[in-house]
């Protein structure tokens, strides 16, 4: 499944000069189709979506990141494993130094 | 000072959390870590603006061209070249045909259009677009004035910034600076204004006395600045709409170093007396002095903290040129800067979160920032003359000005340049002459 | 705590600091380009008595500091001593002292260092008998060097004061 991270890591991109960047952790809920595609995609934290201008610019990012990396390449005869997934979009990492 | 786009590496975490609901079939739900992106500009579509005249047409270009070089310049976003696009302008006003953007990768789309009302004012409207989530994000009308319309553009491109960012926009705003000309030795000095572009530009002084660092007011349209009128150099207020200029106070010795209160009640600065330089706040209304420091040594300087509260200042009773903070009484003192050199030309960030400053060290000057209590210390730019920093609104970005060593005419130049808080995106300013002592304003009201 | 081992740090390099010389030179070397006019050819009956001529002949009009200094070396006093007797005989002049700085510093730092050496040389004419209300002084920081050009013969030449008759 390392294979899911590596594929999203071309895809996500970084906004580092956001205010509290590192606190920006998004969670996103996705359905997968059989053939990698997605068929649905929702930020969990909606009201912090409403509420909050910077969570709401990273999190459309993110959901931007996830839409616009299908399909996966990700094994159809596992299907029930990743039918339904949660990214957690985290990139306090890539502030520590 | 990374100056390339980064990929980071980092651990990824993999979890199958597995949810047991008590009686209920276990239901597998894969819990994804995504820790690891990369840094490059966003790729946006800014399409011509939509008019049914050949005038309105000009506009409408005039206006994406203007958006499109604001937010290339931010460094944060990559507007995609016109030849390009798929879907023409005509289709593109029945809705967008998202597939055709996704294709060339466009993650946002920015359409609008312009028309003339019967009353002669130009009405501006554009839609921003989340190509990929095929969604508006988006979209307002702007009534203007015709001449107008380079300023709406400005305030359309901060609206788009702010949505994809999170960040207030900073392109509707006004850089003051020192434009200079003539030999190091009978240098000539005017004060000058321009749009943050570039824009617009004028002179405000003719350049018959010494003007330098000047600094806008966060309320009203004036400046503060130290000028040599009468070979005395004291602190002037300059009005931007009437042109009238005013000397502030009447002391015996030089007044200089002047920066507005972040309220725009009082000017603080340094007054030099008997040869020692303390600062001292002067309130507009009334006119009255305070003294906030009374040492021998030179306090100079001075930069409020955006909540009035506390003043970072440069000082040398250390021994050295290094930078303090003060609560806004003068009172609790304490040295912030403690690296390697001398540090100078303190500015708080908008934001409140950083202070930005000039170093010394080796033989080479140094644009950074640092925290308020000293620690975080981080270089954004060097070289053998860069000095004093001003904010963009927003705290994202930073202006300064830069000057190369005297060639073998002993001629120098001195350019304005701008940088991102992260040190990248490194932009000259282009000014008409030489540049120096920039100044930003507020986004204007 | 890695704040702490900062401090501790600074602290060794300020020490240091102290011990060592200057960053930069303060020799006085007169092989630059000096962009001003250059001293009259007496006339035949010399130089007007009190004029600034007479001053720049009898007593030289400028005097030198080191890096980020504005404490009077022994050239500098003697040159003083000098401009004060100078300034006894003819009791109606007046003079300005101007204050300058190299370029190897930040602009609001130097005026307030052009000032400190002005002030300097003031003091040191009024300690000597010179009416103080005889000697005006004006900081003009980094923005009038004498010498163009970015090295230190040249920033030695600018780090000065210069007297002018008023």
């Amino acid at each position: 499944m390392r294979i899911v991270t590596q594929h999203m890591s071309r895809c996500w991109r970084i906004e580092p000069g956001a205010r509290d960047a590192q606190s920006l952790v998004v969670g996103i809920k996705v359905q997968m189709n059989r053939d990698g595609s997605v068929r649905a995609v929702k930020i969990t934290d909606s009201s912090r979506m409403a509420a909050d201008a910077f969570y709401r610019s990273a999190a459309e990012n993110a959901r931007r990141a996830i839409l616009s990396c299908q399909p996966f390449p990700l094994p159809i005869k596992r299907y029930e494993v990743w039918q339904e997934m949660r990214f957690t979009f985290n990139p306090s990492e890539m502030f520590g130094g | 000072m990374n100056n390339s786009a980064t990929s980071f590496v980092s651990a990824v975490a993999l979890v199958l959390a597995v949810a047991l609901g008590s009686g209920v079939p276990a239901r597998a739900e894969l819990n994804v870590d995504i820790t690891q992106g990369f840094v490059e500009p966003l790729p946006v579509a800014i399409t011509d603006f939509y008019a049914e005249t050949l005038e309105e047409s000009k506009t409408g270009k005039d206006l994406a061209g203007v958006i499109s070089a604001d937010l290339e310049r931010s460094g944060l976003f990559r507007p995609i070249d016109h030849g390009a696009f798929i879907q023409d302008a005509a289709s593109l006003r029945k809705g967008p045909r998202f597939s055709d953007w996704r294709l060339i990768n466009a993650q946002a789309l920015i359409q609008g259009s312009v028309e003339m009302q019967p009353d002669g004012r130009l009405r501006v409207n554009f839609r921003l677009w989340d190509v990929f989530a095929e969604q508006q994000m988006t979209g307002l009308a702007y009534f203007t004035t015709p001449s107008n319309w380079r300023r709406v553009a400005h305030i359309v491109a901060d609206v788009i910034y702010k949505r994809l960012t999170g960040e207030d926009g900073y392109f509707d705003t006004r850089l003051v600076y020192v434009a200079e000309s003539g030999p190091q030795n009978r240098r000539v000095k005017r004060l000058g204004i321009m749009d943050q572009d570039g824009e617009n530009h004028r002179f405000l002084t003719a350049g018959n006395e010494l003007v330098l660092t000047p600094r806008f007011s966060p309320t009203t349209q004036e400046i503060t600045y130290l000028s040599y009128i009468g070979e005395i150099p004291r602190v002037y207020l300059f009005n931007l709409n009437t042109g009238q200029q005013e000397v502030l106070g009447d002391f015996p010795g030089m007044t200089f170093a002047p920066r507005f209160s972040p309220d725009g009640n009082k000017v603080i600065m340094s007054l030099a007396d008997n040869g020692n330089s303390d600062i001292f706040t002067m309130d507009l209304r009334t006119r009255g002095v305070k003294r906030l420091t009374n040492h021998p040594a030179i306090d100079t300087s001075p930069s409020y903290s955006p909540d009035g509260r506390r003043i970072a200042f440069n000082s040398d009773r250390g021994g050295s040129q290094q930078l303090y903070v003060m609560d806004s009484d003068g009172g609790n003192v304490r040295r912030v800067s403690f690296n390697q050199g001398r540090y100078a030309t303190p500015v708080w960030s908008p934001r409140g979160d950083l202070v930005a400053f000039t170093r010394m060290s080796n033989g080479e000057f140094y644009i950074g920032v640092m925290r308020p209590d000293g620690s975080g210390e981080r270089m954004l730019t060097k070289g053998f003359l860069v000095e004093g920093p001003t904010w963009a609104p927003n705290g994202r970005v930073l202006s300064y000005f830069r000057q190369t060593p005297a060639d073998s005419r002993g001629r120098v130049t001195s350019k304005v340049y701008t940088i991102d808080l992260t040190g990248f995106n490194e932009r000259e300013l282009t000014t008409p002459i030489d540049a120096s002592d920039p100044a930003w304003s507020p986004l204007i009201p | 705590m890695r704040f702490k081992l900062l401090t501790l740090f600074a602290a060794a390099l300020l020490v240091a600091a102290c011990e060592t010389a200057p960053e930069e030179t303060a020799a006085v070397d007169t092989s630059g380009v000096v962009e001003q006019p250059a001293a009259q050819p007496a006339s035949p009956g010399g130089p007007t008595p009190g004029s600034q001529e007479d001053l720049l002949l009898n007593v030289g009009d400028r005097i030198f500091f080191a890096f980020d200094r504005s404490d009077l070396n022994a050239d500098s006093r003697g040159t003083l001593e000098k401009l004060a007797s100078w300034m006894t005989t003819y009791q109606n002049v007046t003079i300005t002292i101007e204050g300058h700085c190299d370029e190897r510093g930040t602009r609001e730092y130097n005026l307030a260092l052009g000032e400190r050496r002005s002030d300097a040389a003031r003091d040191y004419l009024v300690a000597l008998g010179v009416d103080g209300g005889r000697v005006t002084t004006i900081s003009y920081g980094k923005e009038r060097p004498a010498v163009l050009g970015s090295n230190e013969d040249a920033w030695a030449q600018n780090r000065r004061d210069v007297f002018v008759v008023n």
